[in-house]
């Protein structure tokens, strides 16, 4: 072992300046943002603002290409490293449409997820500790021998990330847009699912367009993206704002034009 | 003034006289193998589709491997220990519960359980060959002429209704240098039920050898034969092999293949479909990797009305390796309320691997549903990045995405023993070095 310098109380996400380009264009134009282990922040943006954008590249999807600033974890940086080396770090990601794999069953794709991250289960206690967390995810347990992803319903695999969240206890979750598509029940049981996780040892990272998943997990910091940055960042009462008054006057205080952005607004009508 | 060509001194074929009785049925066919071998020529990558992309057999003359003198059978002492031991190792790992090896002189090896080799089953009744090349006549193709007159090794299988169901696992063992041409005849009658594993090993080390099986399969009515090939042979290995298969009235016949051995091989697989209601179940993987070439030829006959047939053929083709397949449904006239479906998916490991594939359909039936697909590319990133965001490794998460590609038709393996054993071979077959990693 060396040292004994554990550095907990300053273990964040620290976004400076990334700018970020997909097929040449350039989506994140200076972001800005940090999150600390133990809060739990929203991320909010009209669409095409870049927040997707923002959570594949800090887990180093290959499609997107850092230009310029950097992104750390625990002061050091992601940039060099490779996306299962960063998840090994302690970062997770919850994905807007989460990959079927066809041929690879929920228990087998866990199995092989938790034995990366050096928690190589007996069967009987992986077996165990899958069925509570699909149990709380009000999932039935013959999803466990289920292709993982493969043939379910939009709400079945949104749940079925928050399963693999609390079974891979990340260190920092960015959740995009996991409550898109779901119906209030499902809703309210992945935000159950969610608030059982969260602590002083996770960061969260909620990107959602509507402020409905919010009024179940309450935010620490509300930050507002638009045009491929954070525009705005203030606590629980900027969502209300937002709810209120739409991102038009967030937008034109940030000296950007609402009308040229795609979906700008919609989130507010929501 | 005309140019007569000297004849194809491959088609010149001298029927085996075997050193013990065989009935005359047998001598007719091994006489009509060794006609037919010269009516119908060898085979030619420029004439017909059946081997336009399998040219290695323009260049390729059985007679430069030897034709070992044919043995007396059943002999279990004069086999080597070494043969006894693979099959008892193979046996072991499938979990049969009747082991038998043939090899290239002939010998047949009963390792556990029982078994019949021809020239016993003549002896013991003189009618007991007689549906030999019924199934696969002389003159079907080429290889099976040259087989029919040319095997020494020959296992008879019986299955009647009301015995327990049996699973037996017969190896085919090649050996360096040598021609094996092994013969199987499979008869189960109406409501009998079987487990034939047939698998392709190779003996005494490595080096060039030929194995060029015919195995001929009769389903009686509401009979089940469950049949699995495996092929795990020497990389110098060439296999020229063919299996048919005729069910009839409400019969089933469900086959799977795990083709991971050989150099250059080709493998045709037919089910003839002959009563109503008669079914198949065609399910299986090949693996290719080095400069392995993999063809793969089926055919699906449909010649009564309401019979069903899906196939699923999966390769893995890495390195600069390839895959051929060739899959035929054809429905006869009158085989109405017909389904039948064929499909083909090969996962490119590397950007140098190659896959062929040509499904076709022949109908001429006009109430029936007949599909099929075939598709080709590289390991989905998608999916890789999925795995990644998960923590696992690359190449871990490469073969986690690859074995869930194979895992619907390794699952659809008989015999526990058997399935847990074809993903070890899997596995060792992509861990081996050369791996591409850039795919």
């Amino acid at each position: 072992m060396t040292g004994t310098l554990t550095p907990v109380a300053t273990e964040a996400l620290e976004i400076e300046g990334l700018a970020v380009e997909v097929d040449g264009t350039r989506i994140l134009d200076g972001v800005d943002l940090r999150v600390p282990r133990g809060e739990v922040h929203a991320l909010m943006g009209p669409n095409g603002s870049g927040k997707s954008t923002l959570a594949y590249t800090v887990l180093g999807h290959p499609k997107y290409r850092v230009v310029a600033g950097d992104c750390r974890w625990g002061g050091i940086s992601l940039l060099a490293q490779t996306p299962d080396e960063r998840a090994r770090r302690g970062l997770f990601l919850s994905l807007q449409y989460p990959t079927a794999i066809p041929g690879v069953s929920v228990v087998n794709f866990l199995r092989a997820a938790l034995k990366a991250h050096g928690r190589d289960l007996p069967a009987r206690e992986l077996l165990m500790t899958l069925r509570r967390e699909l149990e709380a995810l009000k999932m039935d347990s013959a999803f466990l021998s289920r292709y993982i992803n493969d043939g379910f319903s939009g709400g079945e695999k949104k749940r079925m990330e928050i399963v693999q969240l609390a079974v891979l206890r990340p260190a920092l979750a960015i959740l995009d847009e996991t409550d898109s598509g779901l119906d209030v029940d499902a809703l309210r049981t992945v935000a159950e699912g969610v608030n059982r996780v969260r602590g002083a040892d996770m960061g969260i990272l909620i990107i959602t367009h509507y402020q409905r998943i919010l009024d179940y997990v309450t935010p620490d910091r509300v930050h507002v993206m638009a045009a491929g940055r954070v525009i705005a960042s203030g606590g629980r009462e900027l969502v209300d704002r937002i709810e209120r008054e739409g991102y038009d006057r967030l937008l034109q205080a940030a000296g950007l034009e609402p009308s040229r952005l795609e979906g700008a607004g919609s989130a507010a009508s929501a | 003034m005309t140019t007569i060509a000297p004849p194809d001194p491959r088609t010149a074929v001298t029927p085996l006289r075997p050193p013990w009785a065989e009935p005359d049925t047998v001598t007719r066919l091994r006489a009509a193998g060794a006609a037919a071998a010269g009516t119908l020529g060898w085979p030619s990558s420029t004439v017909g589709e059946d081997w336009r992309r399998t040219a290695q057999i323009d260049r390729f003359d059985p007679g430069r491997f030897r034709q070992p003198d044919a043995s007396p059978t059943g002999d279990r002492d004069r086999a080597s220990s070494g043969l006894l031991e693979m099959a008892r190792s193979a046996g072991l790992a499938s979990g049969a519960d009747h082991v038998l090896a043939d090899d290239a002189g002939g010998h047949l090896i009963v390792a556990a359980g029982w078994a019949e080799p021809f020239a016993i089953a003549a002896a013991r009744d003189p009618g007991a060959l007689d549906r030999l090349g019924t199934v696969l006549a002389p003159t079907a193709r080429p290889l099976v002429a040259h087989n029919s007159a040319r095997f020494a090794a020959g296992t008879l299988v019986r299955a009647r209704a009301g015995e327990p169901p049996q699973t037996i696992h017969l190896v085919h063992i090649a050996r360096a240098g040598q021609a094996a041409w092994p013969r199987t005849l499979v008869e189960l009658e109406p409501g009998a039920s079987l487990t034939l594993v047939e698998e392709w090993l190779s003996a005494d080390g490595t080096g060039p050898g030929l194995i060029a099986p015919v195995s001929e399969l009769v389903v009686g009515a509401g009979a089940r034969l469950r049949h699995v090939l495996v092929h795990r042979g020497d990389p110098q290995l060439v296999t020229l092999a063919s299996s048919r298969a005729v069910v009839d009235r409400d019969g089933a016949y469900e086959v799977g293949w795990v083709l991971v051995g050989g150099s250059w091989s080709k493998i045709q697989l037919d089910v003839d479909l002959r009563g109503p209601g008669a079914s198949a179940r065609l399910r299986g993987c090949g693996l290719a990797r080095g400069t392995q070439h993999l063809d793969l030829q089926t055919t699906q006959a449909h010649d009564a009305p309401a019979t069903d047939s899906d196939l699923l053929h999966r390769t893995v083709v890495r390195d600069r390796a390839r895959s051929v397949y060739g899959g035929l449904i054809r429905v006869a006239v009158g085989a109405q309320k017909t389904n039948a479906y064929v499909q083909n998916r090969n996962l490119l490991l590397s950007p140098t691997a190659k896959a062929d594939s040509n499904p076709t359909l022949e109908i001429l039936a006009n109430d029936v549903r007949c599909t099929h697909g075939a598709t080709a590319g590289p390991v989905d990133p998608e999916q890789l990045f999925y795995c990644e965001s998960r923590g696992i490794e690359r190449e871990a998460a490469r073969e986690l995405v690859v074995g869930g590609f194979l895992a619907d038709v390794l699952d659809a393996l008989p015999l526990s023993g058997l399935r847990s054993a074809a993903v070890d071979w899997v596995a060792a077959t992509l861990a081996a070095p050369g791996a591409s990693r850039d795919g």
